[in-house]
């Protein structure tokens, strides 16, 4: 083991000599070929320093122009010159280490395809003046299949692609390459691809969308998520794509073609139809997507497991926006209402906590509402709660007959903060965002402030440590 | 008879008048006044003399600002500095008598240093008189004999020789005096001595007679009745105030009845939430309050109320038979308690009602340690009550004696926990129990200096040492029991130490329960027996009925966390989440809050004791779910007979779960899951959604595997369904409650009912009032001081024009001069020319 790295510690010493004889002198270019052929070694931190030799050897021809015109290489190999042979092998060993550079890519070791990645970059940077159009394509294309492994997870590499692509002046044609590319690449693809391939893909595609493009890359890009989107997801990526799909959304030419997929996440209920809901509120709010049943789904999708979930803040979020037009219907809003404070009956505290005070947020914004809290007309007293619970369309569940008895019930609940709220009843819009990420732990530390002064203590002497009943120590 | 004036009243009247020059009464304006008062006199401010005061400035002015105007651009001044030459109230006369006698003053002046300052020499062309006359005696050619002729014959002879006494004999009567002066005085002080020392002894006689208590009087034959009255008299005023008679029986039961009282109002109280706002306003205290604390109709004050009984423990007789009464109050006080402990077995099965009252009569009752509680909790730290506690403990070292006399009675206080552990270490659960009262006696706080941080240390100790017992296996129950009753006995004392150490426990533990739960995706794991028995001992030591108390309201709310995150995937989870749910229960049994969680969990509970195939249309919430391994957990696979009793807690967890995991257990878990479902009912009937909220039991209720349970859960889980079905609540239409409507503006008359007779000045602040005069007083006084100088511009400005106007004259005046000689000039040459024509 001592004996390997102290070996590769030799070799990286070697390695770097040979780099600075190249760059002091072109008469040794041929050590150019050992550095190529270290990059076959076994040992990574070889690979890696061979990699950035290459790199910075190659940016130095470059920037000196000692590549051959690409109007030049016609010519028979006789006719040139010397000085242009040497050009003309420059060229031939350019392309082989670009090809190295890009098997590298694949690599096991990570830093290995970072150097590797890195030297790319640092070539193409000198490159950039005397682009070579034919070249760059193809490199992308041999870069951008490295990237679509189907055996390894090229997540680390994929975030340093914006950087390959702000190499080129005019990035959003290399943008509209790789789109291509991509394109092709999906289209090959036969039914059952592998989950790997589809994360990498997925992760190109949305380093893609950051960076600056073009009316026809967008129109490329929509149809490659298009395209993408008709696979089948393991689950895991599914969430990540319903999470990132609104920043997509913004750079595609129509997203409204994402209604269909949207839609279909949204049927599958549960956690995923909670994510999708922001893609569908775009599509609704600013591509003017009628979805008929949004609200009877949105209504659906109010049940006991939403406290639970993980995305609590983001569905509280979600639903408040969708609900604070003023524009709504008032027999839609009571229906909420009354749903989510019924809900909070049999709520953890965290959750009740936000939703008394989404629920007087909803009257607040919807005096016709405030019927809920302050019914003058009609009987004074009812036998049974006239709310249907188990109606699904709203319009029928005959919430506005009712009243908010649940607030009663809650003033009555433990958590004094919570029975605060419930009993003040202040119909007042208040600001959700600061309370939707408050979590027991929170509630539990703000109720523990610190002691000061008297604290009441029991006055009756217990006999012995007092159990519940039906209970002994 | 009439007294003619003389000249010196004249002179007087006339310096009278000077300082108020007499006012012409052409001069004075008078202010028109809106109303007139009769029989007023013309105020000072509504008259004045426009044209004197408008004179008088402008002297002024010409006397300052006109010498300023003249002197400007000058740099040198000339001071007048003679006397009175500046007083206009001086006349020449009096100005020159004046300044002669300063002259004179002066010269008659002598310096620090001059020797004969008493004598007035004489002079004659400015030479001593003296002088010259000794020269001409002293010149005298006339034998000494003359001498004393001439010196008689010439100056009276008023000085003898034989007259003059010398020096030294001068001398020697001063010391005489002195002598004589000091031998009076020594006289004086020996006679005041034996005075005082008679009268020393007269009082002393007279103090035997005032004074009977100190020294026995010889046995009186047949008083007289005022001889009696007088005595009574100075007895009343030797005691100082009217006595306390030992209270009888009952009215120590009232009085503790009284304060238990108190005490549950202020619980009640802080349960309803309104505590800490009432005692946050301060007591109305009358303007008319002398500060006596006497007040007439004032509720009685309830903090008050055990510092009465501190002073009334204080103010107790300090007669001869106090110990003996003390003695005797022991002794009741022992057969009392003992007579309570008794009772105590008998009630327990009694209602909570009872429960209540037995746990008053036992604090009633007195154990040494109860009293002692008390006495800490009345603050008396006086000698007498550590000497009785000395007393106590040495009547308990001699009972100790007779069974354990290996243990010592004095134990140094542990400086850390490890030396407690130490010290307990090795001894049986009784034995730790002496150990440590006998450690709380040592320490009592009355008993030495320091001894009070020294028993909070213990105390914190004991807490951590608490909290170790419950680890250990087997737990040892009495002692933790016993440890109990210590610990509130001293946390009575020590609330906040107590609370921030219990208060920090619940903290730490719920972060490790939510580090635990971030860990694991959502799902916790239920918590330990030392967990568990600590949230108990907060119940035990703090009002669980608090609307919210910086201990109890965390420690619930760490409870019910647990219950929603935590999915019971054993027999002990069961165990625990059922303790969870009870524990919960009992903190809300008195304030009957609201747990929304207790009822997810009884119902997940229940629905684990369903067979498979019963348990579709069943909704569950969180944390429990359809396909989690608590599905089925407490379905019995075979019929069960009986019922067990009272499930030990520190036994239960210490099984194995296969150990448990039988139809027996099942059929008791569903039991118990019952019994607390019951009283779910019974604390929360009166919700208006009371109904909605047991919606959820209704349905995994009803398909309870019942042929497996023996007869009397049967009747258990029908007779729940039966009140389930028939819980109903009226529901009252809501409405808010009507806002008081804003009233008009009125525009009639402030009508303040006392007035002052002043009109109130200023805003209700002083800093408010303060400011506003001053800045009224800015204000005035900036217009005084434009008026000022505006009037400064006219007298200059007229000054000026004067000075102009009388160049002008002056220049007209010498022109017309000069016109008129050259005229005479040119008549005179005119008449020359005619003339000698």
């Amino acid at each position: 083991m001592m004996a390997g790295t102290k070996n590769s510690t030799t070799t990286e010493k070697s390695i770097r000599k040979k780099t600075a004889a190249i760059l002091s002198d072109h008469k040794n270019a041929n050590l150019l070929l050992d550095i190529l052929s270290f990059n076959q070694s076994d040992d990574s931190v070889v690979i890696s320093a061979s990699c950035k030799a290459l790199g910075d050897i190659f940016a130095h021809f470059l920037s000196q122009k000692q590549f051959l015109d690409p109007g030049k290489t016609t010519v028979a190999e006789e006719d040139l010159s010397k000085e242009d042979q040497f050009s003309s092998w420059l060229q031939e060993q350019f392309t082989t280490t670009c090809d190295v550079l890009c098997d590298n890519l694949n690599h096991d070791q990570s830093t290995v395809q970072i150097s590797a990645m890195d030297a790319l970059v640092t070539t193409l940077q000198a490159e950039k003046s005397h682009s070579t159009q034919g070249l760059c394509g193809k490199l992308i294309q041999n870069v951008m299949n490295q990237l679509l492994s189907t055996e390894q997870d090229q997540a680390q590499l994929i975030e340093l692609l914006p950087l390959l692509l702000s190499v080129w002046e005019g990035s959003t044609e290399v943008t509209a390459c790789c789109l291509a590319h991509l394109k092709a690449c999906i289209k090959t693809l036969d039914s059952t691809p592998s989950d790997i391939f589809l994360f990498n893909c997925w992760r190109i595609i949305k380093q893609i969308a950051e960076q600056e493009i073009d009316d026809k890359s967008k129109k490329m890009l929509t149809a490659v998520v298009c395209q993408f989107l008709k696979h089948k997801m393991p689950t895991g990526l599914y969430r990540e794509i319903l999470t990132g799909i609104s920043s997509i959304m913004e750079k595609m030419s129509t997203p409204i073609r994402l209604a269909d997929f949207l839609s279909e996440s949204f049927n599958i209920g549960g956690a995923i139809s909670l994510m999708s809901l922001h893609g569908l509120f775009i599509l609704m709010h600013k591509f003017n997507l009628d979805y008929p049943d949004f609200y009877k789904k949105m209504y659906s999708m109010f049940e006991p497991q939403v406290f639970g979930a993980k995305y609590r803040a983001r569905f509280f979020h979600l639903a408040d926006t969708f609900l604070s037009s003023t524009h709504l219907p008032s027999y839609l809003i009571a229906a909420f209402a009354k749903r989510l404070s019924r809900m909070c009956l049999h709520a953890p505290a965290s959750g009740a906590h936000i939703a008394v005070p989404f629920v007087l947020n909803l009257i607040s914004r919807h005096p016709a509402c405030e019927v809920l809290l302050h019914r003058v007309s009609g009987a004074e007293v009812l036998d049974s709660d006239p709310y249907l619970e188990d109606e699904e369309d709203m319009s029928k569940c005959r919430a506005l007959d009712s009243c908010l008895w649940e607030l009663q019930t809650l003033e009555r609940h433990y958590d004094p903060t919570l029975s605060q709220k419930a009993k003040k009843r202040q119909i007042q819009e208040e600001d959700l965002s600061v309370i939707l990420d408050n979590t027991s732990s929170d509630i539990i530390s703000s109720e523990a402030k610190k002691i000061k002064g008297e604290v009441p203590m029991t006055f009756i002497k217990p006999s012995g440590l007092e159990m519940p009943e039906t209970f002994v120590l | 008879m009439g007294k003619k004036k003389g000249l010196s009243d004249k002179v007087r009247n006339r310096q009278k008048n000077r300082g108020k020059p007499q006012v012409n009464p052409f001069e004075v304006k008078i202010n028109k006044v809106k109303h007139t008062v009769v029989n007023k006199k013309v105020q000072k401010w509504e008259k004045g003399a426009p044209g004197v005061s408008r004179s008088k400035a402008l002297k002024k002015r010409k006397d300052t600002l006109l010498r300023e105007l003249h002197h400007m651009r000058k740099s040198n001044t000339l001071l007048d500095k003679r006397f009175g030459e500046n007083d206009s109230n001086l006349t020449a006369d009096e100005k020159m008598v004046q300044r002669f006698a300063i002259e004179r003053k002066k010269q008659s002046q002598k310096g620090d240093f001059s020797l004969n300052d008493d004598e007035e020499v004489l002079t004659h062309y400015g030479q001593s008189l003296a002088e010259n006359l000794q020269d001409t005696i002293g010149s005298d050619s006339e034998e000494e004999t003359d001498e004393f002729r001439t010196s008689n014959l010439q100056f009276g002879g008023f000085s003898k020789n034989s007259d003059e006494m010398s020096w030294k004999e001068k001398m020697n009567q001063v010391i005489a005096d002195s002598k004589r002066q000091k031998y009076e005085r020594q006289a004086e002080k020996e006679k005041a001595l034996e005075t005082t020392n008679e009268l020393d002894s007269i009082w002393k006689s007279v103090v035997t007679i005032l004074n009977p208590m100190k020294n026995a009087p010889p046995p009186r034959k047949n008083p007289s009745r005022f001889m009696q009255l007088f005595h009574n008299l100075v007895m009343e005023q030797t005691s100082a105030g009217a006595t306390d008679k030992t209270k009888t029986d009952e009215e120590k039961a009232k009085e503790e009845a009284e304060k238990l009282q108190v005490l549950e109002a202020q619980r009640l109280s802080r349960m309803k939430g309104s505590y800490g706002s009432e005692k946050a306003m301060p007591d109305h205290v009358s303007a008319d309050d002398l500060n006596d604390g006497f007040a007439l109709d004032k509720p009685k004050s309830k903090v008050k109320f055990a510092d009465e009984v501190g002073s009334d423990s204080e103010g107790a007789p300090d007669g001869s038979d106090d110990d003996d009464d003390e003695d005797n109050e022991e002794d009741h006080d022992n057969s009392s308690g003992d007579d309570e402990e008794n009772g105590d077995d008998d009630d327990d099965d009694e209602g909570e009602e009872s429960d209540k009252y037995s746990d008053l009569a036992s604090e009633d009752g007195t154990d040494e340690d109860d009293e002692e509680a008390n006495e800490k909790n009345n603050g008396t730290s006086s000698d007498k009550s550590a000497r009785s506690i000395l007393k106590k403990t040495q009547g308990l070292a001699e009972i100790g004696q007779s069974g354990k006399s290996e243990l010592p009675f004095i134990f140094s206080a542990p400086g850390s926990f490890e030396e407690l552990e130490a010290l307990l270490h090795g001894h049986s659960g009784e034995e730790q129990a002496i150990i440590i009262s006998r450690l709380r006696k040592c320490h009592h706080p009355s008993l030495a200096e320091g001894n009070k941080e020294k028993l909070e240390n213990i105390h914190l100790y004991l807490l951590q040492y608490f909290g170790k017992l419950a680890t250990q296996q087997p737990v040892d129950k009495k002692l933790i029991h016993g440890l109990t009753g210590n610990l509130w006995e001293l946390s009575q004392t020590y609330k906040v130490t107590t609370a921030n150490a219990l208060q920090k426990y619940i903290v730490q533990r719920q972060s490790e329960h939510a580090a635990f739960v971030q860990k694991k995706g959502g799902r916790g794991s239920f918590p330990k027996l030392e967990t568990l028995v600590h949230l108990v001992l907060i119940e035990n030591l703090f009002p669980a009925s608090d609307f919210r108390h910086p201990v109890t309201t965390p420690a619930l709310h760490f409870i019910t966390q647990m219950l929603t995150e935590c999915t019971p995937k054993s027999c002990s989870d069961v165990v625990v989440g059922v303790f969870l749910c009870s524990l919960a229960l009992k903190f809300v049994s008195l304030s009957k809050r609201y747990l929304p969680e207790v009822v997810t969990f009884l119902q997940g509970l229940i629905f684990s004791a369903l067979p498979a195939k019963s348990t579709k249309g069943v909704r569950l919430f969180p944390p429990f779910k359809k396909t989690s391994k608590a599905l089925g957990l407490l379905s019995p696979e075979e019929p069960c007979e009986t019922l067990q009793g009272q499930w030990s807690l520190s036994e239960m967890l210490s099984k194995e779960n296969t150990e448990l995991e039988n139809s027996q257990f099942k059929c008791d878990a569903v039991s118990n899951v019952t019994d607390l479902m019951g009283k779910c009912v019974d604390l929360w009937e009166e919700l208006p959604s009371i109904e909605l909220i047991l919606k959820p039991w209704l349905a995994p209720l009803g398909s309870l595997p019942l042929d497996f349970y023996p007869a009397q859960l049967k009747m258990k889980v029908s007779s729940l369904l039966d009140r389930l079905r028939n819980v109903k609540q009226i529901l009252k239409v809501m409405q808010q409650p009507s806002k008081k409507p804003v009233p008009l503006k009125l525009f009639e008359p402030k009508i303040e009912e006392f007035w002052s007779g002043k009109r109130k000045k200023g805003g209700p602040n002083r800093d408010v009032n303060e400011r506003q005069r001053l800045t009224h007083k800015v204000k005035r006084e900036m217009k005084a001081a434009v008026r000022e100088i505006k009037r400064d511009n006219e007298v200059l400005a007229k000054h000026q024009l004067d000075t102009i106007m009388k160049k002008d004259a002056d220049r007209k005046r010498k022109m017309k001069e000069l016109m008129h000689s050259l005229a005479s000039q040119e008549g005179d040459y005119k008449a020359i020319k005619k003339a000698k024509k």
